[in-house]
């Protein structure tokens, strides 16, 4: 079973176009060639749709890097179950 | 003439006046909310969504509460500004931006910007961490003249300041064309340091002009 780095690395590797993206935990913005505002709604709706989770605004807010995006996915997901 | 004017933070009372400022600031001296051509929306759309992003209460960004003084005479508002650090939590303001458009907006008007997104970018300058952004002035005008642009920008600074004490510049980003505010910026200690002018006729149609001028003020 994939892990949610794994999951959100297929969502960005696909979107941006990246075959070869290797994403770490402490990746963002800064370091992520391609993410970017314009490409950001796009990222997070991809893992909005690969797990059949929403995101808020408020929840989106603090995302500042991989790490903090793979907690609140496990978040969503954890709700689910 | 100052004297009866109340400089204060913005609360959520606040925002029916703050979206009006911002929609008067976007328009500058023409008639366009380049929010509305480049997402498709109209400008009660776009009054509805600003509001809601300001009630959520997110700071640092141009839809931020919390970024917002308020000017006030005999209990009116005299006038808002806002301005916040960039990059304060880590997040930059464009991130921020658009994780609220995409949360209140529908998948077609961020589709619609992305066509267009290549074009606004011809005249935009990147928000540089770690500096104070002034966005979306606006007094009305029965109190213009009274020096209440240059008591918000004051309080903006001294209320940063405190904040965050090794930040020395602000910057402001305009539109050319909007020669009031450039110049009522330059009185407020501000000067020219860049200039993007796009070529793409559509620029017009988002923006009312093709120029774009970033402003910076030491602290």
């Amino acid at each position: 079973m994939a892990t949610t780095l794994e999951i959100i690395n297929e969502v960005f590797s696909n979107l941006l176009n990246k075959p070869d993206l290797k994403l770490t935990l402490t990746d963002s913005p800064d370091s992520v060639t391609g993410w970017d505002s314009l490409t950001h709604p796009e990222l997070i709706s991809g893992i909005e749709e690969k797990l059949d989770i929403e995101f808020s605004f408020k929840e989106l807010a603090s995302i500042k890097d991989i790490a903090y995006l793979i907690e609140l996915t496990n978040s969503k997901l954890n709700t689910l179950k | 003439m100052s004297e009866d004017i109340l400089i204060r933070k913005a609360i959520k009372t606040d925002i029916d006046f703050i979206v009006e400022s911002i929609v008067q600031a976007e328009k500058g001296m023409g008639n366009t909310i380049s929010y509305c051509t480049l997402f498709d929306i109209t400008e009660k759309e776009f009054r509805d969504v600003a509001g809601k992003i300001l009630d959520e209460g997110i700071s640092n960004f141009e839809f931020s509460l919390d970024s917002f003084m308020i000017a006030e005479s005999g209990g009116k508002p005299a006038g808002a500004y806002g301005a916040w650090l960039e990059g304060a939590d880590g997040i930059s303001s464009g991130l921020l931006k658009m994780s609220a458009l995409r949360s209140f907006l529908k998948k077609d008007n961020i589709i619609h910007y992305k066509s267009l997104a290549g074009i606004a970018n011809e005249i935009s300058f990147n928000r540089q961490a770690g500096t104070m952004q002034y966005e979306s002035i606006y007094i009305p005008e029965a109190f213009r003249g009274r020096n209440i642009g240059s008591m918000l920008v004051e309080a903006l600074s001294n209320n940063l300041r405190i904040q965050y004490p090794r930040v020395d510049e602000a910057f402001v980003q305009l539109m050319k064309h909007n020669t009031v505010s450039l110049q009522a910026h330059v009185k407020y200690g501000f000067k020219i340091v860049d200039q993007k002018t796009g070529t793409n006729t559509l620029l017009f149609k988002v923006y009312s002009g093709n120029s774009r001028v970033l402003m910076k003020k030491p602290l």
